[in-house]
């Protein structure tokens, strides 16, 4: 007898973790699993997509029954699928799909396609059972850095985006030149706390007077001219030193903005996602900043920050919730914009 | 026997599927791109049409490669996720193999598929389906030499259209019949499953032939060499 829960199963493939998840109505995460290919890319200095692409297919298929079985059901006790249409790497994109196609096609059950960021900022309806939107989030990730203002769980209004790198990205890039290769996020964070951040300054980007959108690549390029500098007159580098001053740069940005943009939309609270959210450092920050504003901040924990299924899982209950299912017809959209919503009619027409 | 089958190698993508009477259904994608976004959609439409459910079926049936890399992944995944949620056997085809059926006492067979640079994937079958040159990656100029003091060879494959110059004085077969299809994957899997010759879906894997371009430039030391210049260049500004 099928399971009288509504139960999602969710499976997230846009970049180089291949995850699925099972969750019983929006927010109740019964079984997460994540297979990361971190060990495999580091030796590349960063994510190779065709790499990425074999792996996730040989990880897929073991990687969702692994949930099931973890959650306690079967495929025939399923009321959704879920899956992450872009934004993202579409070789690894179409993994994912293809296989949430095949599932709802074999099974039929309706099939939702997620946009990635509206599921990172799902993560947060998970930890904070209390959460609804209206809200101000900060979403930052190796992709993506925005400010948005949530108007309900399938829109967004877009208040600010990065113009040049990704807070990630830029993190992934000063990695490189100081040597610590891939993934940049977690190391330098982890070495900028031997460093300090006041011993070398280096330049914060905030673009016209009332923007909200970012710059990193100025920073990014503070960093190398640095280091180049120094190289140049012979003088040893300390990373230490170097990492925290990059890092202090960007997180103050990032606070900031994120405060400035709270009290434009006159918000009580901020809510933060993505995979830089799990930084040390943009947590402590955006704690003491909120604190002294008297502003609520969610954030959820870190493994909900770095990529995962049960993120993607909320965002398609709420979505199917709201806007129905989307078919079979869904494909990949590595471009997705981080506001739009797909949707897709009967006869494979598709809008966002 | 019902056998729903996949080919999602080559430029179009199709899929097909075996009726009781044993002629084969296929449709095919709209265009190039279309391969995932498509392939799921017909095999329902076929299935509906035939009024069967995928419980009904014996097998499900994929090309395995080689081809594009994409392509594969879709065709591989569909094919083995489909089979793990409907609890059905798997039978994986090689796209060159499939070209055998076409050899015949008037023609042997040249398969070539676009490798790129001067490089293909292709095999070449005798009259009676026999290997000529067993399926693998080769120079364009390895497939000229193995068909070299034949008469009847004829070529497929979309290597015809990208080497069209080599082609000259070669018979190219007709585009009706010139690349690799749902239909020829179904026609060689009901022989594969007349034999038992199935395997459980985490047993299919794709064929690229190839190994990743990084993967080779890690082991070369070409990537160390790259990453190298990169800096060294930086450092010069």
């Amino acid at each position: 007898m099928k399971d009288k829960r509504f139960l999602t199963l969710a499976i997230e493939s846009s970049c180089d973790e291949t995850a699925a998840a099972v969750l019983s109505g929006g927010r109740d995460v019964l079984s997460d699993v994540v297979s990361s290919q971190i060990d495999i890319h580091e030796k590349y200095g960063g994510v190779v997509p065709e790499i990425a692409s074999r792996h996730h297919l040989t990880a897929v298929n073991s990687v969702i029954d692994e949930a099931l079985a973890k959650a306690g059901v079967t495929l025939d006790d399923i009321s959704l699928v879920g899956v992450t249409c872009g934004p993202g790497l579409v070789g690894s994109l179409v993994i994912g799909i293809a296989a949430a196609k095949a599932i709802a096609m074999a099974k039929n059950i309706p099939l939702v396609g997620v946009n990635h960021m509206y599921g990172h900022v799902s993560s947060n309806f998970i930890q904070y059972k209390e959460l609804e939107p209206p809200f101000l989030s900060l979403i930052v990730s190796g992709g993506h850095t925005n400010l948005v203002y949530m108007e309900s769980y399938t829109s967004c209004r877009v208040l600010g985006s990065t113009r040049d790198d990704a807070a990630g990205e830029a993190y992934d890039k000063v990695a490189r030149v100081i040597g610590l290769g891939y993934p940049g996020g977690p190391k330098i964070d982890r070495l900028a706390k031997e460093g300090d951040p006041e011993a070398i300054h280096f330049k914060r980007v905030y673009l016209e007077k009332g923007s909200f959108d970012f710059s990193f690549s100025g920073i990014k390029t503070g960093v190398l001219n640095y280091v180049n500098s120094q190289k140049q007159a012979g003088r040893d580098i300390n990373a230490a030193d170097v990492a925290a001053g990059f890092q202090e740069a960007v997180v103050e940005v990032l606070v900031n903005k994120a405060m400035e943009a709270a009290e434009m939309t006159g918000s009580d609270s901020i809510v933060i996602a993505g995979g830089v959210a799990a930084n040390d450092r943009l947590r402590k920050e955006l704690s003491s900043a909120c604190d002294s504003k008297n502003i609520k901040l969610y954030l959820p924990e870190k493994r909900l920050c770095t990529d995962n299924a049960s993120m993607i899982g909320c965002a398609a209950y709420y979505k199917y919730q709201a806007l129905g299912d989307d078919g079979l017809y869904l494909d990949a959209y590595p471009s997705l914009p981080v506001d739009a919503q797909i949707k897709i009619s009967g006869d494979g027409e598709t809008s966002w | 026997m019902r056998i729903l089958s996949f080919e999602t190698t080559g430029q179009l993508g199709s899929a097909a599927l075996t009726a009781s009477d044993g002629t084969v259904k296929q449709l095919f994608t709209t265009g190039r791109m279309d391969h995932l976004k498509e392939l799921t959609p017909m095999a329902k439409e076929l299935l509906d049409e035939e009024g069967i459910s995928p419980a009904e079926l014996d097998a499900v049936a994929v090309s395995k490669g080689p081809g594009s890399f994409t392509g594969i992944r879709i065709g591989v995944t569909s094919a083995r996720t489909f089979a793990q949620a409907s609890g059905k056997k798997c039978i994986a085809v090689s796209s060159l193999d499939i070209f055998r059926q076409k050899a015949g006492a008037d023609r042997k067979v040249a398969v070539i598929f676009n490798a790129r640079r001067g490089q293909v994937y292709g095999a070449v079958f005798g009259n009676d389906g026999g290997e000529i040159l067993a399926p693998g990656p080769y120079m364009l100029t390895d497939v000229l030499e193995a068909v070299k003091g034949f008469d009847d060879v004829v070529f497929f494959g979309d290597g015809t259209d990208a080497y069209e110059e080599a082609m000259e004085g070669q018979k190219v077969a007709d585009v009706s019949e010139r690349y690799q299809t749902a239909e020829m994957v179904a026609k060689e899997a009901l022989h594969l499953l007349a034999e038992g010759k199935t395997s459980d879906y985490e047993n299919v894997m794709p064929d690229y032939m190839r190994r990743a371009e990084a993967e080779v430039k890690l082991e070369d030391g070409t990537l160390q060499k790259m990453r190298e210049a990169k800096l060294a260049r930086f450092k010069l500004r």
